[in-house]
């Protein structure tokens, strides 16, 4: 090894003896704080299940067509049975949450809350060249994705309840 | 042999008033605040001259080094119950994370693959003139930072050059003449700088 690199190696530790600039300690902690915030409290990943069942309705926009009364057919009916039993179950999902929501740290709760009634005033709509088939199955997935979002706020509130 | 010595810069000073490496441990896994600020105190300066040296940007090598540590204190996997390996091992997530900041920047290799370097300053003509600390921290911040990062790597992290390869994404043979060039233009900077003074 060459004089100068054995210089630079003997001189290593005095060479880069620099330290992070003032006030680094407190920038960390600023980090660290908001890092640890959602092992104090109920937080930011049950947000996180809201918005996504927030994206699912925003994503596929779903709302029944108005229909002509005297143009009622059978099919029309079925859709409107499924529909219903889903949104029965959503609307019991929903209560579920709302009960355990009691228990959380105010902020969150205002949030979470928030998310579940964008939610629920959400609009669907179906595009009206799908058959009753398919019309039908995209309610039931729409459906199914937002119990499921709900099923897995509620079991994360619980977890961090115990 | 001489890394020991790199890392031994930790920190006398937290004898005073501290728990021990393994108490702080222990608590990090109860997911202890104080003990979180102690294992940072710990190792903040070291884990951040390793991005520093690399990138030579205080603000960067602040930023990497923050994240560096909350990844530490966030996975309990990143733990070593030995104090050495744990600073090598900030360390190296640190200059890793800086080369990949480096990679990102579009012109971050600045090799000069036909350039001509003269290598005007000899071996011995150096060492009488013995360049200063000072000397050498200036001319290494002078290098493009392709060549800086190689020197990092091999004289500061003691990298072979199979390592540096692998790291740099570049072939052994690159890394061996780019680490000579370095040296070149550090020895002509020097040169320079010392004739200068």
């Amino acid at each position: 090894m060459k004089a100068l690199e054995k210089k630079i190696q003997k001189h290593i530790n005095d060479i880069y003896d620099c330290k992070p600039e003032n006030g680094h300690r407190e920038r960390f902690e600023a980090k660290l704080s908001a890092k640890r915030k959602p092992k104090y409290m109920l937080s930011k990943p049950y947000l996180k299940y809201a918005a996504a069942a927030i994206a699912v309705i925003a994503f596929f926009v779903f709302k029944p067509e108005k229909t002509d009364d005297c143009n009622i057919t059978s099919a029309d009916i079925n859709i409107a049975e499924v529909q219903q039993y889903y949104a029965m179950q959503l609307n019991d999902k929903v209560d579920a949450v709302k009960d355990i929501l009691q228990n959380i740290d105010e902020q969150y709760r205002n949030e979470i809350l928030g998310d579940i009634k964008l939610m629920e005033i959400d609009e669907n709509k179906i595009p009206n060249m799908l058959d009753n088939e398919r019309k039908t199955a995209l309610i039931v997935s729409i459906y199914k994705r937002k119990i499921e979002s709900l099923q897995n706020l509620q079991n994360n509130l619980l977890a961090c309840n115990k | 042999m001489h890394q020991n010595t790199f890392y031994c810069v930790i920190c006398m000073r937290t004898a005073r008033n501290m728990n021990s490496y393994k108490e702080i441990l222990t608590g990090l896994k109860k997911n202890d605040y104080r003990l979180q600020m102690q294992f940072y105190d710990m190792f903040a300066e070291i884990t951040y001259q390793g991005a520093f040296a690399i990138l030579g940007n205080g603000s960067e090598a602040e930023e990497i080094m923050q994240d560096t540590m909350l990844k530490a204190l966030t996975r309990t996997s990143l733990m070593n119950e030995d104090e050495t390996q744990m600073r090598k091992i900030l360390r190296r997530i640190a200059v890793n994370a800086a080369i990949d900041v480096m990679r990102k920047r579009k012109s971050y290799f600045g090799f000069e693959e036909i350039e001509n370097i003269t290598d005007c300053t000899d071996e011995e003509s150096l060492d009488e003139n013995m360049p200063t600390v000072e000397n050498i921290r200036q001319a290494i911040d002078s290098l493009a930072l392709g060549y800086r990062t190689i020197l990092v790597l091999r004289l500061f992290e003691n990298m072979n050059f199979d390592e540096i390869s692998g790291q740099l994404k570049i072939s052994q043979a690159t890394a061996r003449s780019q680490y000579s060039r370095a040296l070149m233009k550090l020895r002509n900077y020097l040169k320079n700088n010392i004739n200068k003074d």
